[in-house]
């Protein structure tokens, strides 16, 4: 086991690689001149002052030597400073991070409050209305747009009915009307799976057993049935992570949700390129680890996967 | 009647697999749905021209903000444009950017996960470490970045997100390819003294279509959404083109005065979506053996 986990940790190190490889170069031939964008793209500052800046930032070294000295500095954790507001990157983006994950936290929460109860019922009544729109609403829900979705929540439970503050941050209600819409397309995604699982669960001998020794329909669920199913549901919901930091970005721009997705949509709007690399590599990187952790309790919980 | 049944028989055979898939799809009603819809959407892009009632970018600003009416059934915008007739202009976006994406992800991903999956080794190694490198970024945030690179169009958008949805089609070539290359009827071929290119165009590839053509179809869905997505950000497609995802950003400054312009295009776009979900997931059904039990 620890001869698996050292493994699958030594394959972050090509990964990183590449990310950060990926993630510098965007930036860099990214057109527009970062300096000029600050000084609000008047190309007539001076021409001095301008080198200095240029030098400062190292915006004149070869290519090569930029991306050496930024995965050194970011093995450091420096990621250098905001164009616009001279603040360390890593400070804006360590106090964005954890927002974006208290979001996406509390969507899957979201997701799986409605996924979960939703897929047990639509399996134990195969067939049945109840069933049939529950298997159109889930594909409908996963194909709903979230910025989209946003906006519609917004207006009917802000707006109309004044339930939920529009946006913003700070109050636990803030929270509500953003995690639910990044939550809806996954709840969707979830109630499928758990009902395919379910159902797949149910024909087993186990199940049958349990039935026939008298035990009450409930307790052969929640017990036996719903225990199993929920393999694959652990597994897709730390795949999932990755589709939910994406769409954060789009929730964040929508409900003005400070974390990291509306601050690289920001700072791509302002050319503020240290900024939007960092966010962009250290949304990757929460990716990454997440992926890990999800394999190694997934090794944990089914002992079919292979450590080797 | 009786000829056309007749050659329908000699084209497809008594229980080829085509006949199979098309008699399993008659029967499932949401992908029948997803098809109608997706036919409507293709023939509004390719007819648009006849029938959009205005033009898309003819503007009224005495009659900016009008909610739907007889006259404008979907209302005006914030130029006073007609949205019907943006919509159905924006359809030609959505479904262009749909399928060149779609297309170029397939001719890259094919070729990268034939070459993988058929001559193995390093080549293997290679194109598989580069492929979990660009899955290892949430695709999404790569085209973001992408975007903000190559500048806001509508070419920029649909290459960063080929770039990001090759390594998933080259992927599963790969692992259909690392399968049927085991089968008897490949080794027979090889036997017969069948070249290697021969093996793979005529009895490697055809055989790993199934899985490809739902993963397409689903990916349609996934083009138009992150098109939408990248327009609605501002990264996509510029005004005054018209685009789903920049009439729903545009409308989100009005939405309490002018809940039209947000409202309809998105129900658009989400129909849209939907089609390509549920007859990618017919499609699934009906490729799949053990389903048709």
């Amino acid at each position: 086991m620890l001869r698996y986990i050292i493994r699958r940790l030594l394959l972050v190190i090509p990964v990183f690689i590449g990310v950060s490889l990926i993630a510098f170069l965007i930036m860099k031939l990214t057109p527009g001149d970062p300096i000029l964008n600050v000084l609000g793209m008047q190309p007539t500052g001076d021409p001095s002052f301008i080198a200095a800046m240029r030098a400062e930032l190292g915006l004149d070294d070869p290519i090569y030597i930029q991306y050496g000295k930024f995965l050194w500095r970011i093995l450091q954790g420096d990621l250098g400073r905001s164009i616009g507001s001279n603040k360390p990157v890593i400070i804006l983006v360590s106090e964005a991070l954890p927002r974006t994950l208290l979001l996406v936290v509390s969507s899957m929460i979201v997701a799986i409050a409605i996924g979960i109860p939703v897929g047990v019922v639509s399996s134990v009544r195969q067939h049945s209305a109840l069933d049939h729109a529950t298997r159109v609403g889930s594909i409908f829900a996963a194909s709903l747009p979230d910025f989209w979705l946003g906006l519609m929540l917004m207006m009917v439970f802000s707006y109309y009915l004044g339930l939920t503050p529009i946006s913003g941050y700070g109050k636990p209600e803030h929270i509500i009307l953003p995690a639910t819409t990044l939550g809806i397309g996954l709840a969707g995604l979830i109630t499928r799976l758990t009902r395919s699982s379910m159902l797949e669960v149910i024909r087993q001998d186990y199940i049958r057993a349990a039935k026939a020794k008298g035990m009450s329909e409930r307790g052969v669920i929640f017990k036996h049935a719903l225990r199993n199913a929920l393999i694959p549901i652990v597994t897709v919901l730390g795949l999932q992570f990755g589709f939910l930091l994406a769409g954060a970005f789009f929730v964040e721009w929508v409900f003005a949700w400070p974390g990291i997705g509306r601050l690289a949509v920001q700072a791509i709007q302002q050319r503020d390129y240290p900024v939007v690399l960092g966010a962009l590599l250290v949304t990757s990187i929460a990716y990454v680890v997440i992926n890990i952790i999800v394999d190694i309790i997934y090794a944990y919980i089914d002992p079919r996967v292979q450590y080797e | 009647m009786r000829p056309l049944k007749d050659l329908k028989k000699l084209l497809f055979g008594e229980s080829s697999e085509l006949s199979i898939i098309i008699e399993h799809l008659k029967s499932d009603k949401p992908a029948l749905f997803g098809l109608a819809v997706i036919i409507l959407l293709v023939l509004m892009a390719v007819f648009a021209d006849f029938i959009s009632p205005y033009d898309p970018n003819l503007q009224d600003l005495s009659r900016r903000l009008e909610p739907p009416s007889w006259e404008h059934p979907f209302g005006r915008d914030e130029f006073g444009r007609d949205i019907l007739s943006r919509i159905i202009y924006g359809s030609r976006i959505s479904l262009t950017v749909g399928v060149v994406v779609i297309t170029i992800s397939l001719l890259i991903g094919t070729a990268l996960g034939a070459l993988s999956g058929y001559i193995g080794g390093w080549i293997d190694l290679v194109i598989m470490r580069v492929a979990d490198i660009f899955l290892a970024f949430p695709g999404l945030l790569l085209a973001i970045g992408l975007t903000a690179v190559l500048g806001q169009s509508i070419f920029n958008v649909m290459a960063a997100l080929a770039i990001v949805n090759w390594p998933g089609y080259a992927r599963v070539i790969r692992s259909q390819i690392l399968y049927i290359k085991g089968l008897d009827y490949v080794e027979a071929a090889r036997i017969m003294g069948a070249s290697n290119a021969r093996i793979l165009a005529s009895h490697v590839l055809p055989n790993s279509f199934a899985p490809i053509i739902v993963l397409a179809t689903i990916g349609m869905g996934w083009a138009i959404l992150a098109e939408a997505g990248l327009s609605f950000l501002g990264l996509g497609v510029q005004p005054p083109t018209p685009s789903w995802g920049s009439i729903i950003a545009t409308g989100r400054d009005f939405i309490f005065r002018a809940p039209h312009i947000t409202t309809i295009p998105g129900i658009v776009l989400a129909l849209s979506i939907l089609a390509f979900n549920l007859f990618g997931d017919g499609l699934r059904d009906a490729l799949d053996p053990r389903l048709r039990i």
